[in-house]
């Protein structure tokens, strides 16, 4: 595989600069034509960040910067994410190694799995409010429902794919089951199911706000529909940037630990090139 | 090597290859019993869960009132036409998208320097959670499907562009060099050698995307109030006081057009993608 970027450092920091100086020119400019339209809609990029850093950032040093509106506005949400990304990970990778591992499991609930993730999660809504009512377990219940399918479908097909040759290599050292499962199976998998991760932390996001914007009392998407309702544009975009920095964020998070957790996977990919 | 055990191999140790994939040694024939006793198996528990009122809160229908009420949905010319409602705005949200993305996508892919210039932007824009935007964009486009179509052309926008780019960016170099020593204008480059290319991870993107685009449109319609289309109809039958048999039979209705959608866009994978698998495996 040949990309055209050539690698050199100094290219590397030169592409850079010119990214962050193309951003900022794009920030200017936004700057400058909010102010001189004055487009209640879309308020200067200054006065959203003003707002943003006095809403949620301006409680001082010694009250640990974070004001009490950072802890009912955006804690509760990422506390949600957190639990209902867990939980879908949890299972989704332990149903994806029991299906690829055991072929009359998989061949019988293949069918209900596809429909399932056919299954369009905001869809969910109503149902889950006239079922589970309008408490944080539905909200959670609705980002795993939603977040579970990539990772189950991801890790499925990695664990099937995983080479019979390293079974038979592991199983000649007289292997636990356990072992088999740690130290073969998972790690051969580990890019497939890390690459669901990913896609369904990203769904996990677009469910979680769906979810607030709807019957909610506090949260991101709460903020937002407040703001929406009385018009306070400038709070909107606030709000719209917090989300955007939730996912940027989690986004890097996870780049992070995929790196470190698959070093050697690139390691091996390199030397097979 | 002094292993005091004598190993003897339960088979036959075969080089394989990780694209050998054991299951698809079974017959479909295998498959469709299996699945057909999972299926069956999945609506006599739901049945059962609902006759006998195991749940703690007494709602859920059971499957035979579900699916009856779901047949009668998918006769019901009313019904049919929120779908369409849905299933319109995603569509023309969709295209805005792939008309947008694709082209882009090629030009950042070629040109080093733009990609280098819109990187960071597009990093910064892209994680924003498009059904975030739902509350703005009612205020500015209103309720109906221009809102519903800007949520579906945002969403798919930023997958679309990065799967294109990526696939520029793994078109093989000697390839290119071959086709512009050969004396061929960027532009015929890119038509036969770099386009061709780049379609399996295009069409990655359009896969993932498209079950996205109408998650999106859904939950556009719900959060933001239209009036027409799957989403509203849900919102307004759940409210009714006998409403929730129409409720879970509409989202029986919802995961079939998941699947349908879904089975769609894997056939033209195959069709027009399978040679670039192959050649990877």
């Amino acid at each position: 595989m040949t990309t055209t970027l050539s690698s050199t450092t100094v290219s590397r920091w030169s592409n850079a600069a010119l990214g962050w100086t193309a951003a900022a020119v794009l920030l200017l400019v936004w700057q400058l034509g909010a102010v001189s339209a004055r487009s209640p809609y879309f308020p200067p990029p200054i006065d959203i960040f003003g707002n943003v850093y006095d809403r949620w950032f301006s409680a001082g040093l010694s009250h640990g910067i974070l004001t009490d509106s950072f802890y009912s506005d955006i804690l509760p949400s990422i506390g949600r994410l957190l639990v209902g990304l867990a939980i879908a990970w949890i299972v989704g990778i332990t149903l994806g190694v029991l299906l690829g591992r055991i072929p009359v499991l998989a061949m019988t609930i293949e069918p209900l799995l596809h429909f399932m993730r056919g299954l369009p999660g905001p869809v969910l809504l109503p149902l889950a409010l006239v079922l589970v009512g309008t408490g944080s377990a539905m909200r959670i219940g609705l980002i795993t429902f939603g977040a579970i399918w990539p990772v189950l479908f991801n890790t499925y097909s990695a664990v099937r794919q995983v080479p019979e040759g390293f079974e038979d290599a592991a199983r000649s050292t007289r292997i636990s089951r356990t072992g088999m499962l740690f130290r073969v199976i998972l790690p051969s998998a580990s890019t497939g199911i890390f690459a669901g991760i990913k896609v369904s932390t990203s769904l996990g996001i677009i469910l979680l706000i769906a979810s607030e914007l709807y019957a909610a009392s506090d949260g991101i998407g709460f903020g937002l529909s407040q703001a929406q309702r009385s018009f306070e544009f400038l709070t909107m975009w606030s709000y719209i940037v917090a989300l955007s920095i939730l996912g940027y964020l989690s986004n890097l998070l996870l780049v992070r630990i995929e790196h470190s957790l698959l070093d050697w996977h690139r390691l091996r990919m390199a030397i097979d090139n | 090597m002094t292993s005091t055990t004598e190993i003897t191999p339960t088979r036959p140790v075969t080089p394989s290859t990780s694209s050998q994939d054991r299951f698809l040694r079974r017959t479909n024939l295998t498959h469709l019993f299996w699945g057909t006793i999972g299926v069956l198996g999945f609506l006599t528990l739901w049945e059962l869960v609902a006759r006998l009122h195991l749940l703690p809160r007494d709602a859920l229908p059971p499957a035979s009132t579900t699916l009856a009420r779901a047949a009668e949905l998918l006769t019901d010319p009313a019904f049919l036409t929120q779908i369409g409602y849905t299933l319109w705005a995603a569509l023309v949200g969709y295209a805005i998208a792939l008309v947008i993305a694709v082209p882009l996508g090629l030009l950042l892919g070629l040109s080093n320097r733009l990609y280098a210039a819109t990187s960071t932007i597009v990093e910064l824009v892209r994680p924003l959670p498009p059904i975030g935007l739902v509350p703005l964009l009612v205020l500015v486009a209103g309720q109906g499907l221009e809102m519903k179509s800007a949520v579906v052309a945002l969403g798919c926008v930023f997958p679309l562009l990065v799967n294109t780019i990526h696939g520029v960016h793994s078109t093989n170099g000697v390839a290119r060099a071959t086709a512009r020593s050969f004396g061929w204008s960027p532009a015929l480059v890119a038509y036969r050698v770099v386009w061709p290319s780049a379609v399996p991870s295009v069409l990655t993107g359009v896969r993932v995307t498209v079950s996205i685009a109408l998650i999106l449109c859904i939950g556009a319609e719900f959060i933001g109030g239209s009036t027409t289309g799957l989403g509203s109809w849900l919102l307004l039958q759940s409210m009714l006081p006998q409403g929730i048999d129409s409720v879970c039979a509409g989202v029986i209705i919802a995961g079939l057009l998941g699947l349908l959608i879904n089975a769609i866009v894997s056939v033209l994978e195959t069709k027009y993608a399978s040679w670039a698998r192959r050649d990877e495996g």
